[in-house]
């Protein structure tokens, strides 16, 4: 009977309080195995400094920051955990004989690792007996070389092994697709570069999605009291540098472009970078009145804070893969500000109303003056429902259709 | 098509300010008289009210009395009433501080008649005073507001509560110190409305030059920047140095950049009749042997006083025989003075040399612009540079500063220096004052070539690019 089918998920972060983007995607990768019936054993290789208490899972396996498996040729950085966390999982002791302990009363129907980081792991679970059945599918959510190169390039970090690590990192990538019976990737372009590099069995193109927002009227009313405005634009972003510096970049340090009676509203753990940027500025004082920062946001806040906006803006200038706060934008139905790069794996949807892609600093905040001028955004039914295939339960349908054969 | 809506002018300036008139003040008060002058019925008067945030009506003989000369007399008597009021506070500071200090037996009954005093002057003298206030106030709830504003004594009359029947596209045409007196996001909201509104740009000191601008101003003139560019549909600026900051600053805090013209500021002093008497400070300065060469400026860092200072004390070591001229410095005391204030008070070289006079009236400064060398204009930083084309209206010559919006006020009539080049200014000075031929030479080209500008024109200006 198809309930009685585990999936074992596999990953190098807790997800039990998804916030960032990745940790998203696998959540609601899980939701899907669970749609389709499946009983989930997540477990994260997690780095314990980087996660309080309440964000991990039950069955979630630490890797200590002073554990001798940090080291990558001498050195201990965080850009090189997700590398070792791998190694890690199949060399320490305690941490392989607690993920045996975990799966070891379940027959594994399912084997997912979200990255390329813990496939050895993978293939060593694969000679058990009770695993030895299960299909192995691999979440890709970058082009891993090419991200690690861009993050040590922003960091200014140059280190001597940087060519030897990115090959490594490079056929850990090729491995783990090679190992799969599925690999998923988020982009077209990342779709062709596993064509292109590994003997990966089958490609599913699964964008990043969104959940389902929901808001009240009342609830927006509130908010408006709150904010003392009637229209406000909102940016959502974790405290990720491509977050802030394309907030820096396009917006600048001055809040005119948008009128008196209208607020930028600045939302999640960005706020902890954007807010100093803009209290220090030498016009603080236009700032002070026009932006609003929320650093802790739920769910039902942040749906308030996206539906209940004029504009969204997305002012993404680095950075790999698709941008969720894009496609969560698509499907809020307000203007959208973004840059180019912004649509990144969401180009077929650009050419909607009421979005505006800007290039420069310049046209980015003339977009906004424009934009906050108009009368709310009312798109067509027809255009509505192209948005709802944004939603994760639309864009998880072939994986979903995949193990619900099994 | 006929144009019949309303031209509001907005006269809270002249309302509010209780100083002997600077630049901005001038400006306002010439405006308003073109269009009294005008007799144009659609053409009202509003006062931004700081209790209800919204503009109210004044009428047209209000505002008649606001640009009197009779105003500006009753505005000395009430800052004379101001500092009695001062020293009175003062007083009851110090009956506290001094009963608490007597001994205990006798404190009691001291204060006790205190108190009783202080009874009897509410019970008979301010409570009745404050109904007669509550039964002018037309709406109640505002009388707490009122009652302060009343008692301020530098409000010239009481003005309503009830908002200015302005109506979608009136025109506004605004030009005082918004920024100190208004809340000025009001203008997007009249611009909301329907409103036309126009502004006059004097300068952009407070964003461009920060640490010149006072205090209160700093954090307050870049929201009225911002909120005056969503809220104009023109602005004039003063000087096409003026434009150009003021475009350059809009770009670079991401502000709608409003259709702009330039518009030349008037050069002629109100008509004045020589002073019956003049004061004793003035006979002297006048009667100076050496003569006298005039800057007429608030006293302010950014009017570069000090490098005026600094050239004289110069002068004055490397040549010590020369007869040199006194330095008068005419205007109000600014902000941030305090080591231009201790160097002219300590300074034993510059004794007797440099005299600042702070009230003087538009009578003096025409006796003493007529009869001195000639002006000096060091300022680092201006709008536009009145007191160069004041000077030149009146054929004098003027040493000007090298900056800002200057050479499009003196053209190639006068001589320019670099602010900052003390031993230059020094160096110029001197030659000035031994080279007298040079200076009458100067005054005659200026003479013929120079074209003065009246304050009736520059509201002509105005007037026109409004009513369009």
């Amino acid at each position: 009977m198809k309930s009685d089918r585990t999936a074992l998920v596999l990953s190098i972060y807790p997800v039990l309080k998804p916030k960032a983007g990745g940790q998203h995607r696998l959540y609601h990768l899980i939701e899907t195995y669970k749609r389709a019936g499946f009983k989930v054993i997540q477990v994260a290789v997690y780095s314990p400094e980087w996660y309080a208490r309440h964000e991990r899972g039950p069955d979630d396996i630490p890797f200590p920051e002073k554990s001798s498996f940090r080291f990558y040729r001498g050195v201990n950085e965080n850009y090189l955990f997700d590398l070792l966390s791998g190694p890690f999982l199949l060399g320490d002791e305690v941490a392989w004989n607690s993920l045996l302990r975990k799966i070891s009363r379940a027959q594994i129907s399912l084997i997912h690792f979200e990255q390329p980081w813990l496939v050895e792991a993978v293939k060593k679970l694969k000679t058990l007996p009770h695993c030895q059945d299960a299909l192995v599918i691999f979440g890709s959510q970058n082009i891993e070389d090419e991200l690690k190169r861009k993050i040590l390039k922003d960091l200014n970090k140059k280190p001597s092994f940087l060519t030897q690590m990115l090959e490594e990192v490079r056929q850990v990538d090729i491995e783990a697709a090679n190992t799969a019976d599925a690999t998923l990737v988020v982009t077209d372009s990342d779709q062709e570069w596993f064509e292109k590099n590994t003997n990966a069995k089958r490609l599913l193109l699964i964008p990043n999605g969104v959940r389902y927002m929901n808001s009240t009227p009342n609830r927006i009313k509130a908010l408006r009291s709150k904010i003392k405005a009637e229209r406000w634009f909102s940016f959502v972003g974790s405290n990720h540098p491509p977050n802030y510096y394309g907030f820096m970049d396009m917006v600048g340090d001055a809040l005119a472009c948008f009128p008196p009676d209208v607020r930028l509203i600045v939302a999640g753990n960005v706020s902890d970078s954007i807010s100093p940027f803009l209290h220090n500025s030498r016009w603080k004082a236009i700032n002070k009145r026009q932006v609003y920062c929320f650093r802790n946001v739920d769910n039902t806040l942040l749906d308030d804070i996206i539906l209940g906006a004029h504009g969204i803006l997305l002012p993404i200038v680095t950075g790999g893969g698709s941008n969720l706060k894009t496609a969560e934008a698509l499907v809020s139905q307000r203007y959208i500000i973004g840059t180019p790069q912004s649509f990144r794996g969401y180009e077929e949807y650009q050419h909607l109303s009421g979005i505006f892609l800007a290039g420069t600093r310049d046209e980015f905040r003339a977009r906004i003056r424009d934009v906050a001028l108009q009368p709310t955004l009312a798109r067509n039914s027809e255009e509505i429902t192209i948005t709802k295939n944004l939603h994760w339960d639309m864009l998880t349908r072939p994986l979903y259709e995949l193990i619900s054969t099994i | 098509m006929k144009n019949d809506n309303t031209i509001w002018v907005n006269v809270t300036t002249q309302y509010y300010w209780s100083r002997p008139p600077v630049g901005i003040v001038r400006m306002e008060a010439e405006f308003i008289k073109y269009t009294l002058a005008r007799h144009n019925p659609l053409l009202r008067y509003v006062v931004y009210n700081k209790a209800t945030k919204f503009f109210v009506e004044v009428t047209r003989e209000q505002v008649e009395y606001l640009v009197s000369d009779q105003h500006l007399e009753d505005l000395k008597k009430r800052r004379k009433k101001s500092i009695l009021r001062s020293l009175k506070n003062s007083l009851k500071r110090s009956i506290k501080t001094g009963t608490a200090a007597l001994p205990k037996g006798i404190r009691a009954p001291i204060m006790a008649a205190i108190n009783t005093f202080r009874r009897l002057y509410l019970d008979f003298f301010l409570i009745p005073k404050f109904h007669l206030m509550q039964m002018l106030s037309e709406r109640n709830q505002y009388l707490s507001k009122v009652k302060l504003e009343v008692l301020d004594f530098r409000a010239p009359f009481l003005i309503t509560h009830e908002p200015a029947p302005i109506q979608n596209q009136d025109k506004i045409v605004s030009m005082g110190l918004d920024w100190t007196y208004i809340h000025t996001t009001y203008f997007y909201t009249l611009k909301k409305l329907g409103c036309r509104m126009f502004f006059v740009c004097y300068d952009v000191i407070p964003m461009k030059y920060p640490q010149y601008a006072h205090p209160e101003i700093i954090e307050e003139y870049p929201l009225f920047i911002t909120n005056m560019a969503w809220a104009a549909e023109h602005i004039f600026c003063i000087s096409e140095n003026t434009k150009n900051d003021l475009q350059k600053l809009l770009h670079e805090i991401g502000a709608p950049v409003p259709p702009m013209s330039l518009v030349r500021l008037g050069d002629d002093l109100p008509k004045t009749e020589s002073p019956q008497e003049l004061s004793p400070v003035l006979t002297n300065i006048l009667e100076n042997e050496e003569g006298y060469i005039l800057y007429t400026s608030t006293l302010e860092l950014r009017k570069n006083h000090e490098a005026l200072c600094k050239a004289y004390q110069r002068i004055l070591e490397k040549i010590p025989d020369l007869k040199i001229p006194r330095l008068v410095f005419v205007g109000m005391y600014g902000w941030n003075i305090g080591t231009l204030v201790h160097e002219l008070t300590h300074n034993p070289s510059l004794k007797g040399h440099v005299q600042i006079l702070s009230h003087v009236t538009d009578a003096e400064l025409d006796v003493l612009i007529k009869n001195c060398l000639f002006t000096v204009f060091p300022s680092t930083y201006e709008g536009w540079g009145l007191p160069i084309s004041e000077s030149l209206s009146y054929g004098k010559y003027c040493l000007a500063s090298d900056s800002s919006s200057h050479r499009e006020v003196g053209y190639d009539l006068i001589d320019y220096l670099d602010p900052w080049d003390v031993p230059a200014w020094a160096e110029k000075l001197t030659y000035l004052f031994t080279h007298p031929e040079y200076v009458k030479k100067k005054e005659t080209h200026i003479r013929k070539k120079y074209k003065p500008h009246s304050w009736h024109a520059t509201c002509q200006e105005i007037y026109k690019t409004v009513v369009k």
